[in-house]
């Protein structure tokens, strides 16, 4: 009897459930966030001259510990989503650039081999509000834009809060020759792009947060589109595309900006930079590889500086779970950043190849914690003037080894 | 532009244009809500596919499924915590059913789903997936779970996606019919005696016998919604009598006591078959499943 009760009652149901849908709980239309991530490590290096221990804190504006606060709020009846975003981050105790200018976040702070640092303020990275619809996202304020870490952030693994191609690190240590003697310029002299202000970001040459106006298209498929202007006369557009076929996930990133009044390097008024990365992962096996292209061009850049530059990076290696904690890594990285020598022109050089490789391991603990070791070598070599030849041909090659942790929350 | 750049750019692109060639493998997508959450039918891969078919295309009423998944608690310390919320149980019903219906006997569905969860007074999110795969054999709802609460790194989205597009995609793990080494492996809870763990060792893999799955939903349906469903056929005939005065008309009430009695009757035939002795176990489960497919 029971039974027959039951079975009446579902035919019912059944009945009413096609005119009823599922109620869910309601969701309030506004939402806050804290997020972000602390880095913080030690690196013993060796430039030829001396070695030591110094603190890893930082990776640079990309990878740099912060902190996010963001917030948005959904406008249901004009269809509209409206949300904001600040970005705190340490700042380092140095000028970023010859002859004064803003601190910067954290490019020089505790990774170098003088005695004078312990790190700096709290200073504001980002600071943005934005809009967005169907229509796309439009983005106004102190941010990144489309073009910042296009050739950097294709990498599958995700392996990139200990190796990415961006040479932060390098802009603390200076260059050492023979007869201990010592150049001014630093490693990060020489991974410089034409129209960035004296920072060794090498392939990531719109790698700066900047006050601009950001539009990020609606997504079709499985690429997106964001078209930017920035302060210095940045115009830049980027294309991403992101999917996951027959167990292999795919990333292709693009990008091509244009600078129409060449920042304060050596770029002069007009320069156009074009970056490219392309990353595959084959998910069961864990293997994965990165392939990196970039190439700078200046009309007018500085007498002597140099009118283009390039730069490859490359990087393959292993991501897959083989311990309880968590997912495992182990890759190796290779690099090579050809003339960007910006200001060295000075001393007499006239091309450079800085040669960046390493390899690392990473241990994930689930995805709030990673470990990770990597060893790092750069060396350089030069064309140019004798003098130019002395002093930098006899640089001995820096090593560098790592140990750090990130904890993201 | 020297030749050889355009040449390292010509070669540069044509690697993209070979990344990005379209896939020719088959997927149905259910349902899907950004890069994460998703309900897809999937080919079985072929070492889980030995000698192994499902009974897709299947046709299950999403209140069924809705008491399954409601009915799955993980334990814990101090209180059981239910494996979906609420909001992943309703998607999961609805677009599940409608997978089912469509899938072939070589495809699985496989599923991942974020639920948010407030912290530190509301003013910290932190979102939360669950990923796994369902698949019925003889009559049996199988769900083997591959990720639970997979926290979404808002740090690595930041990176990757600074203008929060929704371009991160995670990879999940949608579980196995092999035994995996670090599967999911929290204790569970069940609501009833339908459900069980497939064997003593997989922790992650959960079967459901679906008659008995169809008769909680029901009790479950009738507890919850019986003074609606009176409710409602009372207005409904009501208003129907008002408009139609004279017209010779069924109560919507007496045509569903009928048929779900003829229903009734017939598993209590069936049932009686099978103690009789006068049909195989297979020819009972196979009337069986006609006749579920049948509510």
């Amino acid at each position: 009897m029971k039974h027959k009760i039951f079975a009446r009652s579902l035919l019912s149901i059944a009945v009413i459930s096609t005119v009823s849908g599922n109620v869910y709980a309601e969701e309030p239309n506004y939402s806050w966030n804290i997020s972000g991530w602390i880095n913080e490590g030690l690196t013993y290096y060796d430039d030829g001259e001396g070695s030591d221990v110094a603190q890893l804190s930082d990776n640079g504006t990309t990878l740099g510990s912060r902190i996010t606060l963001s917030g948005n709020y959904s406008l249901e009846e004009q269809g509209l989503d409206v949300g904001f975003e600040v970005i705190v981050e340490p700042l380092s105790g140095t000028p970023n650039f010859a002859g004064g200018g803003q601190q910067t976040p954290l490019l020089f702070a505790n990774q170098d081999n003088l005695d004078t640092f312990n790190g700096g303020d709290i200073g504001l990275l980002g600071s943005s509000l934005y809009i967005g619809g169907d229509w796309g996202k439009v983005t106004v304020g102190l941010q990144s834009m489309p073009t910042d870490n296009i050739a950097v952030l294709a990498d599958p693994s995700g392996t990139i809060w200990s190796g990415i191609s961006v040479l932060f690190r390098a802009n603390g240590f200076f260059i050492r020759g023979v007869d201990d003697s010592s150049t001014n310029g630093t490693w990060g002299q020489f991974a410089q792009c034409l129209a960035t202000p004296g920072l060794g970001i090498g392939i990531d040459c719109n790698g700066i947060y900047r006050n601009g106006v950001r539009y990020d298209l609606p997504q079709f498929g499985d690429f997106s589109v964001a078209v930017g202007y920035a302060n210095d006369e940045i115009y830049d557009i980027a294309v991403k595309y992101s999917a996951e076929h027959d167990g292999i996930k795919t990333n292709v990133n693009a990008g091509y900006s244009v600078n129409k009044d060449g920042g304060a390097n050596v770029g002069g008024n007009s320069s156009s930079t074009l970056q490219m990365q392309a990353g595959l992962m084959h998910i069961k096996s864990g293997f994965f590889g990165v392939a990196t292209y970039q190439m700078e061009e200046a009309e007018d850049a500085i007498a002597g500086s140099g009118d283009d530059t390039d730069a490859y990076y490359f990087k393959a290696g292993i991501r897959k779970q083989f311990n309880r904690f968590g997912d495992s890594a182990f890759y190796a990285e290779y690099a090579s950043y050809n003339d960007q020598y910006g200001m060295a022109h000075l001393d007499g050089v006239t091309g450079s190849q800085l040669t960046q490789w390493g390899v690392a391991a990473e241990q994930y603990f689930s995805s709030r914690f990673l470990i990770y070791g990597k060893y790092e070598n750069l060396s350089l070599d030069i064309e140019g003037s004798s003098n130019a030849q002395a002093l930098y041909n006899s640089a001995e090659d820096l090593t560098l080894f790592m140990l750090g942790g990130t904890l993201f929350f | 532009m020297t030749n050889s750049k355009l040449k390292k750019i010509a070669l540069i692109n044509l690697l993209f244009l070979f990344l990005i060639s379209p896939s020719l493998a088959e997927e149905k997508i259910i349902w899907k809500k950004g890069k994460n959450n998703f309900i897809q039918t999937k080919v079985i891969e072929e070492k889980q596919n030995v000698n192994i078919t499902n009974n897709h295309p299947y046709s299950i009423s999403d209140l069924v499924l809705n008491e399954i998944f409601s009915s799955i608690s993980i334990q814990n310390y101090d209180a059981n915590v239910p494996l979906f919320s609420v909001k992943q149980q309703s998607i999961l019903s609805k677009h599940i059913s409608r997978a089912l219906s469509q899938a072939s006997a070589h495809e699985d569905i496989i599923f991942a789903l974020g639920r948010k969860q407030p912290s530190l007074g509301g003013i910290k999110t932190s979102t939360y997936y669950t990923a796994g795969r369902i698949f019925i054999t003889d009559n049996t709802l199988n769900l083997i779970i591959g990720d639970h609460d997979k926290v979404a790194n808002a740090a690595y989205e930041m990176a990757y996606d600074p203008t929060r597009q929704g371009l991160v995609a995670y990879t999940f793990n949608h579980g196995s019919r092999e035994p995996v080494k670090f599967g999911f492996d929290k204790p569970l809870v069940f609501g009833t005696d339908a459900f069980s763990y497939k064997t003593d060792d997989r922790a992650e893999w959960v079967v459901v016998d679906l008659l008995s799955a169809t008769v909680l939903a029901t009790k479950s349906a009738v507890t919850k919604l019986q003074p609606h469903v009176t409710s409602k056929h009372s207005d409904e005939n009501e208003v129907a009598r008002k408009q139609n005065t004279g017209r010779d008309q069924q109560p919507t009430d007496s045509i569903l006591k009928n048929q779900s009695d003829d229903i009734v009757d017939r598993f209590e035939k069936l049932n009686a078959l099978k103690d009789a002795g006068l049909i195989s176990e297979e020819e009972y489960q196979q009337k069986r499943k006609q006749l579920l497919d049948s509510i």
